[in-house]
């Protein structure tokens, strides 16, 4: 445990922060990663990707991103492994985060069973033609891959940086399609003291939209944390809480279905996968202990940051243009 | 230990709504036992040890209530249900003065419902614990493995269960405030012989272990289970709950997070 009369806030902020920018393992990896690598035993690369994971389920813990959205780009970035591996354990990372987290969301009532159902329902077929999408290009010109990756995260860089959620949105109307699959629902909001009653608006869209967060979240392998949350929240008007556990939630169901493509074509290595999944869980158990502590809010802008600049360089990768190295 | 099944007697002059009936009993896990009518009944009642009986109410030989009045002079605890197609009021008030539950057969929905909900394992357990949280978690386990468990904080309240409801197996704490374990498994094997007991102690040793045995009941040591049980158990929760923190954190919203850790709810 992190006992906060030795770990003061500052001293810990700064130590992160450090111990990111100046990591040798993301030196090294970058390193190994531009060169190919020299000959290196086989326990080599999963100690470096279980230690990096670890520190990257810290930061995106105290960063409030989702560990599967970070995973990829900086994975991709760093380390020497072809995008479609890559992509096929960041689906497990997502997937293994969601389905530990799932059962104490629901418990807590946070998570919405009503509202998750059909939408995973879309989301999870249309991951599945993203899966399939996104190997056929990358069997075409893995640089396809890259390219769009690449856009897409510095999207979502954008998304998280701008997109302000609200915490209890005002929905006077239910619509027919919402009232039809009985989306609404009350959970205990322990901050306030009180059970909050909500229900959905604008459910048609919503479901549209959840069509593309399928197909994108199928075909790059990330965690579709950064959309679920603002469609559910500022478009379907579903209180931010049940919004961020619903989305947490849905990601079980949604990347289980792409998880399968890309299981079925070999790209989910276990060598990669057990360290990337340990690494990743552990990071956040220990992310949680030290928010306890300290929650600097630099270093969400910072994740954010160095998830613009791993987009940029799957940009400048994929159009091969070699500005960033 | 088997799961004992529940064996369920169907009577209806009606043979097709029998047969139905019947089909679909069997496939909720019951025994099924059939009769056309009341004289057949009681006969099987006889032979077989019946635990619930659906009689309909008209048919040629002998009212449905009749059929239940002898099946209950026949098996004192066997469970009545009287179902018919021809009910009123005043039928449903006399259903009930027999202590019998009474549905229409216009409502199925609510006859399935009531079968479904009775217990399928009809092996009723006694845990005996003055330590609640123990108590709870074993009750919990062992309810997953689909018995019943009754529950008592100290031998007085064991004593008292024992007395009204017909148990199969006392899980019996060593070390209770009142009185102890073997004096409780004594006195629970003098209400009931046929009950089957265990001695769970933290606090055991040889003799006390020879002691047990004399009583003709099984000894475990509950350290050692509940030691591993308990790691296993916290480690689990932990991370659910951790995990269900660090979920919370992608909204950006970060006191949430910290209000549903583990350590953070303790504190509260």
């Amino acid at each position: 445990m992190v006992n906060s009369r030795v770990w003061s806030p500052g001293m810990l902020f700064g130590s992160m922060i450090a111990f990111f920018l100046t990591s040798p393992v993301i030196a090294f990896a970058t390193e190994l990663g531009a060169t190919g690598g020299p000959d290196k035993p086989w326990w080599f690369w999963p100690i470096i990707l279980f230690i990096f994971c670890f520190i990257l389920g810290i930061l995106a813990v105290m960063a409030g991103v989702g560990g599967g959205v970070l995973y990829v780009p900086l994975v991709s970035g760093f380390f020497p492994f072809h995008i479609d591996f890559v992509r096929g354990v960041g689906l497990m990372v997502a997937l293994a985060g969601a389905l530990a987290a799932g059962p104490g969301l629901l418990r807590r009532n946070l998570a919405s069973l009503r509202l998750s159902l059909p939408v995973a329902l879309i989301a999870s077929t249309f991951s599945i033609f993203g899966a399939m999408l996104g190997l056929y290009l990358s069997s075409l010109n893995p640089d396809i891959i890259q390219t769009c990756l690449g856009a897409t995260i510095i999207a979502i860089t954008m998304l998280l940086l701008f997109s302000k959620n609200t915490e209890k949105p005002v929905v006077t109307n239910q619509d027919a399609i919402g009232m039809a699959f009985g989306l609404r629902g009350t959970y205990w909001d322990d901050g306030a003291g009180e059970s909050v009653k909500w229900k959905t608006h604008r459910t048609l869209a919503g479901m549209f939209m959840f069509v593309i967060i399928g197909i994108v979240a199928g075909m790059f392998g990330l965690g579709a944390g950064w959309a679920n949350v603002p469609v559910l929240n500022l478009l379907m008007g579903a209180p931010l809480k049940v919004s961020v556990a619903t989305s947490k939630f849905l990601l079980s169901i949604t990347d289980t279905s792409a998880a399968w493509i890309y299981m079925n074509r070999g790209c989910v290595i276990p060598l990669i996968a057990i360290p990337s999944i340990v690494g990743l869980m552990l990071g956040s158990l220990v992310g949680v202990r030290i928010l306890a502590v300290a929650k600097p809010k630099m270093i969400r802008y910072m994740v954010i940051g160095v998830l613009f600049f791993a987009g940029l360089k799957a940009l400048d990768k994929g159009l091969g243009l070699g500005l960033l190295g | 230990m088997k799961k004992k099944k529940i064996n369920i007697l169907l009577v209806d002059d009606n043979e097709n709504f029998l047969t139905n009936i019947a089909q679909r009993v069997k496939l909720k896990g019951f025994n099924v036992f059939t009769a056309l009518n009341g004289s057949k009944a009681l006969e099987i009642a006889k032979k077989q040890h019946i635990h619930v009986a659906v009689v309909d109410q008209k048919m040629p030989d002998m009212p449905g209530l009749v059929v239940i009045t002898r099946l209950k002079e026949l098996i004192p605890h066997i469970k009545t249900i009287l179902l018919t197609g021809h009910g009123g009021e005043k039928l449903k008030e006399a259903t009930q003065a027999l202590n019998s539950s009474y549905f229409d057969k216009s409502d199925m929905g609510k006859f399935w419902n009531f079968l479904s909900n009775l217990p399928l394992g009809n092996i009723n357990i006694l845990l005996v614990d003055d330590n609640q949280n123990f108590l709870d978690t074993l009750a919990e386990r062992i309810k997953l493995k689909g018995y019943d468990t009754y529950l008592a904080l100290n031998g007085a309240q064991a004593l008292e269960i024992a007395k009204n409801v017909k148990l199969h197996l006392a899980v019996v704490d060593q070390k209770m405030p009142d009185m102890d374990g073997l004096i409780v498994i004594t006195k629970l094997k003098e209400i009931d012989p046929d009950i089957q007991t265990i001695l769970l102690t933290g606090h055991g040793d040889e003799k006390l272990k020879e002691a047990t045995q004399a009583l003709n009941s099984a000894y475990f040591d509950k350290a050692e289970m509940n030691k591993f049980w308990n790691v296993f158990r916290k480690l689990l929760l932990h991370l659910e709950q951790s995990m269900a923190a660090a979920a919370m954190t992608n909204g950006g919203n970060l006191e949430d997070a910290v209000k549903m850790q583990p350590k953070h709810s303790k504190k509260k």
